[in-house]
């Protein structure tokens, strides 16, 4: 999957996920948004069902069976949950490992 | 008329899992089953795959096609298990793995992966399986007892991470029933652990179906992070 195809499906998703944004979702949506953190879009649990979710998407699409949320995402010292450009670099880095 | 309710029972080839799978369809339900080998149940409303619980490719195969297939799944109920029974100092670690790979991994691969796709319809059951063994510390069961006692708290936990997502997770604890499960074990054994419960008989399978059925009741969405002991054992 290309870059731009990983940013359509985290957009597309999100879209699905708005309802689960604690302070509704933002009237502007590019890769500096943070999804979690201050001023982001998530709340904890929000992020673990948005990324769940995410995570079948991507491998449906792709055919993979990539773990967005692994102990190595888990522990880098900047989290690739930070911001959509972020999410978007991690998940086609670790496509790219498959 | 709403759409038929959707259930994945694993271990569903023979004993409670066959009995709970007759019990579902003939409830209304649309049933997906699981085990290591093939079943000879036919039902216009039951699919059967032949998945290890502990396998997670598998999994991946099965939860896509209940995807692909119902887009969603109202209850999981991880039956599967494998029990051994030997003195500690003589059980061989091969056969611990086999049994926390069936019975806890299993059980945690097969919620994880039902959490994901209930939490996308709002809600879900999930019912785990464990047993008196637990609270009666039962000799010779230590690797068994010890993997339930997991699940046991494994469905404490996820009833609190999956609690807000509007999916429950309790846990039913038979008794011995006269299963596969049991054949194995010395009468006499069987006889003293009947004993020290309450009500002092074998277990049926219509005991345990009854708690799955309660756990899976749309009254019982308030009900979650619990252990049903059968028997009167506590």
């Amino acid at each position: 999957m290309e870059r731009h195809d990983l940013l359509r499906l985290v957009r597309d998703t999100l879209d699905d996920y708005a309802s689960m944004m604690p302070d509704g979702p933002p009237d502007t949506l590019d890769e500096s948004t943070a999804l979690f953190g201050p001023g982001g879009l998530f709340d904890s649990i929000g992020l673990v069902t948005f990324l769940a979710d995410l995570e079948e998407q991507v491998n449906d699409e792709a055919d993979a069976g990539i773990s967005v949320a692994d102990e190595r995402a888990l522990s880098a010292e900047k989290s690739p949950f930070r911001s959509i450009a972020s999410l978007v670099d991690h998940l086609a880095a670790r496509l790219n490992e498959e | 008329m709403s759409e038929p309710r959707t259930a994945l029972v694993t271990g569903a080839r023979k004993g409670i899992g066959r009995h709970l799978v007759e019990h579902l369809l003939a409830s209304g339900w649309h049933v997906t089953g699981c085990s290591r080998k093939a079943s000879e149940l036919r039902h216009d409303n039951y699919t059967h795959f032949e998945a290890d619980v502990s396998d997670e490719k598998a999994a991946k195969v099965l939860f896509k096609s209940i995807r692909n297939g119902f887009g969603r799944l109202d209850a999981l109920v991880n039956n599967a298990g494998i029990a051994g029974m030997n003195h500690a100092l003589l059980t061989p670690m091969d056969a611990v793995e086999r049994v926390l790979r069936t019975n806890v991994m299993g059980t945690f691969l097969y919620s994880r992966e039902a959490g994901k796709l209930m939490q996308r319809a709002g809600g879900g059951r999930i019912v785990n399986f464990s047993t008196v063994a637990v609270p009666m510390a039962l000799q010779g069961e230590a690797a068994y007892a010890a993997s339930k006692a997991a699940v046991e708290s494994l469905t404490r936990v996820l009833a609190k991470e999956f609690g807000s997502l509007g999916i429950t997770v309790n846990a039913v604890g038979p008794t011995p029933i006269d299963t596969d499960l049991i054949r194995a074990v010395p009468e006499d054994k069987i006889r003293d652990l009947v004993s020290r419960q309450a009500l002092q008989r074998l277990g049926e399978y219509a005991d345990v179906i009854n708690v799955v059925d309660f756990f899976l009741r749309p009254e019982s969405s308030f009900v979650t992070g619990q252990v049903i002991y059968l028997g009167g054992v506590s």
